[in-house]
């Protein structure tokens, strides 16, 4: 019966082990043995099949080394993002989603950080943070909080700014470490508070800058209020401020702080908007609108603590500044011409007679823009007669400076020869009565005699002149005072007062803006005006009206123009020092002559005194010399007056020489030069002395030797 | 200045004729000169008309030159016109009332006398 197929022992029977379907025949699938077994090496489920997740080939298993970068990456315990400069998010790990509860396409491509922010973190990134990352190129450990589903995360952030692979982009790697360490985090966080402080400090110190910009006038005035605010108020220890050129480059204008060198710095950086570090510096372009006005360089505070630069105010600066010297180049181009008009007015010919000197400063206003009415004028009145006037039209534009050039013509129109100063104001009165502008001016008018020194003048409500004596300290000259033009009370007589020059003496004229300061009153001014006067007689009349000028206008507080007029009187005094050789004998003769007939000497009276001095002279160089060219001979005329009730002028002679008197009467040639002398002058008289001889001849000006 | 002798006149009188001034800066270069410009002039007239100045130095030429023409025994007169500055000088100096005359003619006709 084992025969039979249906028999199990029979090999067809399909649980007869031979059979295909017995599970222990090799062609079973369920056979170990069988490809399509699992445990079969070529089964795709088999642990050392390739493409089973734990072949090590397999890219998803932990020790393929893509999977695990990529797995580290997201499974990092920080939040990772990978930005474009401008905040977008690029790439974020699983970290960062877990927190903020988003899926990756609600976040990269179209989320910024900020957006991942809260609200005070996203400003504190907008206003601070980004910008530092931009200069700085990193950001460490700064604390923020990223808005979850749960509510605030509180993480600390550092990022850095780099350059992606090969190409010229740059992308920002950003860490957000979960603030476990509540302790540090809350350090940071304070810090973060003190950093929105310093922004807001920041901020208001930009107001400051903007505030000061609008007042300043002129370049440097924006300059100065550039340094004033824009350096140690940001957290610079000093600035430079460069300024463009006519030839467009830059050269240095104003600095404050201990600025080491004056080198220009790198400028090809600094080319358009955005300030720019290079180095130590920041560099804060001032563009206007159309040009670039120049530089703001920033030496940095690197010390401990100190505040990193914030670009954005910076850049708000520079724009600012930028503006302010667009303002200030225009303002100086219309002063330009305001003032060229004045200085045009005051322009002219003035006289020239070696028997005085003046000076004079005119300076505008330092708000120069309208033209003011201040002038002087030097002219001559008659031979002998030297006239000069300071005075001040009311009012400012160029109205007030018609009328001040009206005026100072008419002023030399009516001072005639033998027209006394209130004769002259009388006539003005009568002159400002047609020119409605020039009523009310103010001005002082002095004639002084260039024969005797004496000074006739008067002040039509005008300050006092300043008398500066040669020796002895200087007094104002308070007589011949009355109204303004125009304005008269009562009579219409002016008065006017006379004061007496010596040799040497001058006589300062001057407009209000020397000596009114809002904050002083007059009588101060003066006070200051007279004791800044006193020291300065050693020196030339132009250096003492610069140095007045300079002393009294360069504190910045003088707003008006001002007018300044030293008149100085060379008085009846000749002195020359000639060289010991007698070829300078007979230009000195001539001189002389000249000398003697603008005092009035009669001809014959001026030969022999020139005879007199010539012999002098001669026998100074050829005896008190000892024929040494190197020595000198002084010679000194002077005018006095005579004593008695007439006071006659006098003429006096002195000629000194480095020699000793004795031994020069030995020769009949000398004994004959002396003797002309004393022939043809009143006196001669021989003064030895231990340092040299001095000879003096003394002569009436007027009616000669008896 | 300058000065230079005009050619003789035919009885041997020679004028000499001064410009300018006559000071001590220029005439010590001349004294040494003064007895060649006289010698062999019969009578000598120093024209000082166009000087226009003279001082003590100029006074010591003329001297000079009126003790050259004593020495050779030639009389001697200076050109030197009343209120001109030469005059004035000489007058100072005394000299004047034996030397100075108004003009050329009025010298020559002394020299022509005292000769």
């Amino acid at each position: 019966m084992t025969g039979h197929p249906e028999h199990p022992e029979h090999p067809e029977h399909p649980e007869h082990p031979e059979h295909p379907e017995h599970p222990e025949h090799p062609e079973h699938p369920e056979h170990p043995e069988h490809p399509e077994h699992p445990e079969h090496p070529e089964h795709p489920e088999h642990p050392e099949h390739p493409e089973h997740p734990e072949h090590p080939e397999h890219p998803e298993h932990p020790e393929h080394p893509e999977r695990s970068a990529r797995e580290a990456w997201e499974r990092s315990p920080s939040a990772l993002l990978t930005l474009r400069p401008d905040g977008t998010v690029l790439d974020a790990n699983r970290t960062l989603l877990d927190w903020a509860g988003l899926e990756r396409e609600d976040v990269v491509g179209s989320r910024t950080l900020s957006g991942l922010l809260t609200v005070g973190g996203r400003i504190f990134w907008e206003t601070h943070l980004a910008p530092l990352l931009l200069v700085e190129r990193r950001l460490d450990e700064v604390a923020v909080e990223v808005r979850t589903p749960r509510g605030r995360l509180p993480v600390l952030m550092s990022a850095v700014l780099t350059t992606a692979g090969d190409g010229p982009a740059e992308v920002v790697h950003v860490a957000l470490s979960s603030a476990g360490d509540r302790s540090r985090y809350e350090r940071e966080l304070v810090a973060a508070r003190r950093e929105a402080e310093r922004s807001e400090t920041r901020l208001r110190a930009l107001q400051a800058v903007t505030a000061a910009l609008s007042r300043a006038v002129g370049v440097d005035g924006v300059a100065d209020a550039l340094l004033r605010t824009a350096v140690a108020p940001l957290g610079a220890s000093a600035g430079t401020v460069w300024l463009t050129g006519e030839d467009g480059g830059l050269s240095p204008r104003r600095s404050t702080g201990a600025v080491v060198e004056l080198r220009p710095p790198p400028f090809g950086e600094v080319v358009h908007g955005e300030p720019v570090l290079v180095g130590e510096d920041l560099l804060v372009p001032l563009r206007g609108q159309t040009a670039l006005h120049g530089v703001l360089a920033l030496t940095l505070d690197r010390g401990a603590g100190a505040e990193p630069p914030s670009v954005d105010v910076h850049t708000a600066v520079g724009q600012q500044a930028g503006l302010a010297l667009d303002r200030a180049h225009r303002y100086e181009e219309r002063a330009g011409i305001a003032e060229q008009l004045q200085r045009s007015l005051l322009a002219g010919e003035h006289p020239h007679d070696e028997r005085f000197t003046f000076a004079t400063v005119y300076r505008p206003g330092v708000e120069a823009l309208e033209v003011g009415g201040d002038w002087f004028d030097v002219f001559t009145a008659g031979e002998d007669v030297v006239s000069v006037v300071v005075g001040d039209v009311v009012g400012r534009g160029l109205g007030a400076a018609v009328a001040m050039g009206q005026l100072r013509s008419a002023v030399r129109a009516v001072a005639d020869p033998g027209t006394g100063p209130a004769q002259v104001l009388s006539r003005l009165d009568r002159f400002v009565d047609q020119v409605e502008a020039a009523r009310t001016a103010t001005l002082v008018h002095a004639q002084l005699d260039l024969g005797d020194g004496c000074v006739r003048y008067a002040c039509a409500g005008h300050l006092p002149p300043l008398l500066l004596p040669a020796q002895g300290a200087p007094r104002y000259l308070w007589g011949g005072r009355s109204t303004p033009l125009g304005v008269v009370l009562g009579t219409r007589d002016r008065g006017e007062d006379t004061v007496q020059l010596g040799p040497g003496d001058r006589l300062l004229l001057y407009t209000d803006g020397l000596v009114e300061r809002r904050e002083q009153g007059l009588d101060e001014g003066l006070d200051v005006l007279l004791s800044t006067a006193a020291p300065l007689h050693g020196l030339g009349a132009q250096e003492v009206v610069e140095s007045l000028t300079g002393a009294l206008l360069d504190d910045g507080n003088a707003r008006d123009d001002v007018c300044v007029l030293l008149l100085s009187w060379s008085g009846p005094v000749l002195e020359r020092r000639v060289a010991a050789d007698l070829t300078g004998l007979s230009p000195l003769r001539r001189e002389l002559g000249a000398w003697l007939a603008e005092r009035g000497a009669e001809e014959e009276t001026a030969e022999d005194l020139v005879l007199a001095a010539s012999e002098a002279v001669a026998n100074a160089v050829e005896h008190g010399c000892g024929g040494r060219p190197e020595q000198h001979v002084t010679v000194r005329a002077e005018l006095t007056r005579a004593a008695g009730p007439a006071r006659d002028p006098v003429v006096l002679i002195t000629v000194a020489d480095p020699g000793r008197w004795r031994a020069r009467t030995a020769s009949d040639e000398r004994g004959r030069g002396l003797g002309i002398m004393r022939a043809v002058v009143d006196e001669v008289r021989v003064e030895p002395s231990d340092t040299g001889t001095r000879l003096v001849l003394r002569h009436a000006l007027r009616g000669g030797a008896a | 200045m300058t000065l230079r002798a005009l050619p003789d006149e035919a009885d041997g009188l020679r004028v000499l004729v001064a410009t300018g001034e006559l000071d001590a800066a220029v005439v010590p270069a001349l004294l040494p000169r003064a007895a060649s410009l006289v010698a062999g002039a019969r009578a000598v007239a120093l024209d000082l008309s166009g000087a226009t100045f003279l001082d003590s130095g100029g006074v010591r030429l003329v001297d000079q030159l009126a003790r050259a023409c004593a020495d050779g025994g030639a009389p001697f007169r200076v050109v030197a016109p009343r209120g001109t500055r030469p005059r004035r000088v000489l007058e100072l100096v005394g000299m004047a009332d034996a030397l100075a005359v108004d003009d050329l003619g009025a010298a020559v006709t002394a020299l022509r006398a005292a000769g």
